[in-house]
């Protein structure tokens, strides 16, 4: 059973590349289930920690650089990837690269 | 549905039931808070599961099955597909600021019944509807911003049309946030101290997380609250100096004129510099307080003070002027639906949504959870002494600046007011006054000081939690001046681009000091023409601001419901239709008034007439002081009526397009909305 912040929606069984977790070297819950009970405790005492922090991370606009290096592994193997710093520079570029009625945080 | 959800539906209903009927019906004595909070979450429980799963699933048609923008554009930085409770964040952090904390703490002059009603039913019918039509509109449209949709579904000239209201938005917006700042910090060393010290603060963090230790946000923002507490407790020290408190005390026209300067500077530095550390620190602040807000209204279950309905429903209170039809539900603004929303609905969000599935969790979710901030304010100005409330609200042209004098107005009033208790309550919060603070912002911060204190540390911690809470303001609604006076820069740019196409060049420096120059000197007129309005500013921009907020939220649902009929959805028109319609009223009538109601207490242009004629006569009324204010009181009237016609010739205007768009929608048999269709190639793009 997925802990409650990766559990998916009804909906996303139809759309396979729906992954909710964006950590493909981990399961949906970190660890098997035939794992002793305080190792999957630990586990998922690590999971919403993690989740957790990529919330923080989003909410000022910095996506997760696992899934950022992931789908550039994916997608555009010959290609470079931006560095973790580079990565943050271009999301903090970005934020704040107002256009047309992008606004936040007012009301 | 299972026999066991069936009942515990059922319970959730008389849970409800009773909570709303225990806060509506009680005469008297006080109510626990609690009974508010228990009425609000049933309310907001069963709305979510039974009217937001219709709105979804029935009224727009949403396919779980359908690709969105993350997944046909996935970059892995824009369009990225985002855990839903993750992107909740982002999103609630996003729509969450200033306004459902100031919008209630005004209305609560009616009691806290009127503004509470609305505040449910409101979200519920109307602001979680837009949020929601708007997050589904986008998201089948690449993640199109409100102004692109309206364009390409409404013609150029309704997109023009609402790109003028949105700047008419902006400029109003940051006048008004900036005033509730000025009345904060007014003669308060203090709190003008801790505020003060952001500035270093984030200019620290902004070179730490730029060279020093790149992109560790965690790390910058941990030392950056620890800093900015160690500012908030030697505040105290500071405020308690005869040395330096002179230092920290400011005029409300100094103050104003510093944060217009601050404004100018701020909007053309380097965003990583003071933008960007100051953002994250007023975000993870932001949540964090409502969050301490929501424990400590539930571990001090305090009681509510104010009457539910007090004698100024009859439109002639001091804290807003004009009846509970339209001018309460202009106040309360944000808490209950806010056209900001439908910004942010079509901007990041939409681009980051796993699934259309997802989207009531998020579009609906996140503005049920803002009601509930607005629902906290509403408790937090309500466990004040209603006596207090008033002596904080009405502005000093009408109570005077003695608390002698203050306290034999309001107990007049029917509010039993000692000046002791204005002294002691000043004290007790470490400030010199507390009279005449309007804005809204004072106000929850003794609520809050209340509150938090009650759970936590007891009243020795009063003054430290008051100033907390204003910091907390103050930190996010200087991100927003900072933020919106870029975003002002660009549209201006772009819309005086139109004739000086050399202006649209964004790499200028030229452009970019004459763009905030503009920008700034736009709002900062406002701001201080408010700053020195005897009759406190509040009174006049608030009502502005409240009636161009759900102007745009008119208009979104206005997009909302043409588009349900060009999808042939127009069985559910009323779903969106029914909400832009009350806007419709609401903002057309408040508008209107505002022009030419009788009273010059409510309509500008009245006011502006008893103003004339005296001035005509070469005599000064109160509050004005000399001939010369006579005239700058009569020349802001105009500039307030004019802007005050322009909403309501916006809103007509849109009205109008709407209809046009509703009627060739129909007339065509086939679905005529320019969507992204299931195989991810856009049809009817016209």
């Amino acid at each position: 059973m997925a802990p409650w912040w990766a559990m998916t929606e009804m909906g996303q069984a139809k759309n396979p590349a729906a992954t909710s977790y964006n950590r493909p070297d981990m399961g949906p819950d970190g660890v098997s289930d035939g794992a002793p009970l305080h190792r999957r405790g630990l586990a998922q005492a690590r999971l919403i920690c993690d989740g957790v922090a990529r919330t923080a991370r989003l909410m000022v606009g910095v996506p997760d650089y696992d899934a950022y290096l992931a789908h550039q592994e994916r997608a555009h193997p010959n290609q470079p990837a931006m560095s973790y710093a580079e990565f943050f520079r271009n999301r903090q570029q970005a934020r704040y690269a107002f256009d047309k009625g992008r606004f936040r945080g007012c009301c | 549905m299972v026999w066991r959800e069936k009942l515990a539906w059922i319970a959730v209903t008389l849970l409800g039931t009773v909570g709303l009927g225990v806060v509506a019906l009680n005469r008297g004595e006080p109510v626990d808070a609690a009974w508010l909070v228990i009425a609000a979450l049933c309310v907001y429980a069963i709305a979510y599961r039974f009217y937001g799963q219709f709105v979804a699933n029935r009224a727009l048609g949403i396919d779980p099955a359908r690709p969105t923008p993350a997944f046909r554009h996935n970059d892995g930085l824009d369009y990225v597909p985002t855990n839903k409770y993750v992107l909740f964040g982002h999103h609630f952090a996003a729509i969450a600021g200033a306004g459902p904390l100031i919008g209630p703490v005004l209305a609560a002059q009616m009691g806290y019944l009127p503004g509470t009603l609305w505040i449910l039913a409101g979200a519920v019918l109307a602001g979680c509807v837009q949020d929601l039509t708007i997050l589904f509109l986008s998201t089948r449209r690449d993640g199109r911003s409100l102004g692109d949709m309206i364009r390409s579904e409404m013609g150029p000239v309704a997109g023009g049309i609402a790109l003028i209201g949105i700047t008419l938005i902006m400029v109003i917006l940051l006048a008004v946030l900036g005033l509730v700042v000025v009345k904060a910090l007014a003669g308060s060393p203090w709190g003008t101290f801790t505020v003060i010290c952001t500035m270093p603060i984030a200019l620290l963090m902004g070179v730490y997380t730029r060279f020093i230790r790149v992109g560790r946000i965690g790390e910058m923002s941990a030392f950056g609250v620890v800093l900015l507490l160690a500012g908030l407790f030697f505040g105290r020290t500071v405020a308690e100096s005869a040395a330096l408190a002179p230092f920290f005390t400011y005029s409300a026209e100094a103050l104003a004129l510093a944060l217009i300067a601050y404004g100018f500077v701020a909007s053309v530095l380097p965003v990583w510099l003071l933008l960007a550390p100051r953002d994250y620190l007023s975000t993870f602040l932001k949540v964090g307080t409502m969050g301490l807000l929501a424990v400590a209204i539930v571990i001090a279950r305090p009681y509510l003070q104010m009457p539910p309905v007090t004698r100024f429903i009859d439109g002639t209170g001091p804290v807003f002027a004009g009846n509970l039809f339209p001018f309460l539900f202009i106040t309360i603004a944000c808490g209950a639906v806010s056209g900001f929303h439908a910004l942010i609905a079509s901007g990041t969000t939409p681009k980051m949504l796993e699934t259309e599935g997802q989207a009531r969790f998020i579009g609906y979710g996140a503005m049920l959870t803002e009601s509930f901030v607005a629902i906290m304010a509403m408790i937090g100005a309500s466990v004040i002494h209603p006596g207090i409330y008033f002596a904080m609200n009405s502005p000093a042209g009408l109570i005077g600046t003695d608390p002698a004098q203050a306290a034999q107005v309001i107990s007049g009033w029917g509010f039993l007011l000692t000046p002791d208790m204005l002294t002691q309550i000043a004290k007790d919060v470490g400030e010199t006054t507390v009279m005449s603070r309007t804005g809204g912002a004072p106000t929850l911060a003794v609520g809050m000081a209340q509150i938090l204190s009650g759970a936590f540390g007891g009243s020795a911690l009063m003054g430290i939690w008051y100033h907390f809470a204003i910091l907390f303001e103050a930190l996010f609604i200087l991100t927003t001046l900072d933020a919106g006076t870029r975003v002002l820069r660009f549209m201006l740019q772009d819309m005086i681009g139109t004739v000086v196409p050399a202006f649209r060049r964004t790499d200028s420096w030229a452009n970019t000091l004459a763009g905030s120059g503009l920008a700034v000197a736009a709002w900062g007129w406002f701001l201080y023409q408010g700053v020195i309005d005897p009759l406190g500013g509040i009174n006049q921009l608030w009502p502005l601001f409240g009636i161009s907020n759900q102007m745009l939220a008119a208009i979104a649902l206005i997009l909302a419901t043409v588009v349900l009929c060009k999808m042939k959805r127009q069985r559910y028109v009323w779903v969106t239709g029914v909400p832009a319609l009350w806007l419709v009223v609401c903002t057309l009538t408040a508008g209107l008034q505002k022009l030419f109601d009788a009273r010059p207490a409510v309509g500008f242009l009245s006011h502006a007439a008893v103003f004339g004629d005296a001035l005509a006569a070469g005599k000064v009324l109160a509050p004005a002081k000399t001939l010369a204010e006579m005239s700058r009181v009569v020349t802001n009237d105009y500039v307030n009526a004019s802007l005050a016609a322009a909403f309501v010739a916006l809103v007509a205007a849109m009205v109008v397009f709407g209809l046009i768009g509703i009627r060739r929608a129909l007339a065509n048999p086939r679905s005529t909305a320019s969507e992204v269709n299931a195989l991810g190639a856009m049809v009817g793009d016209d």
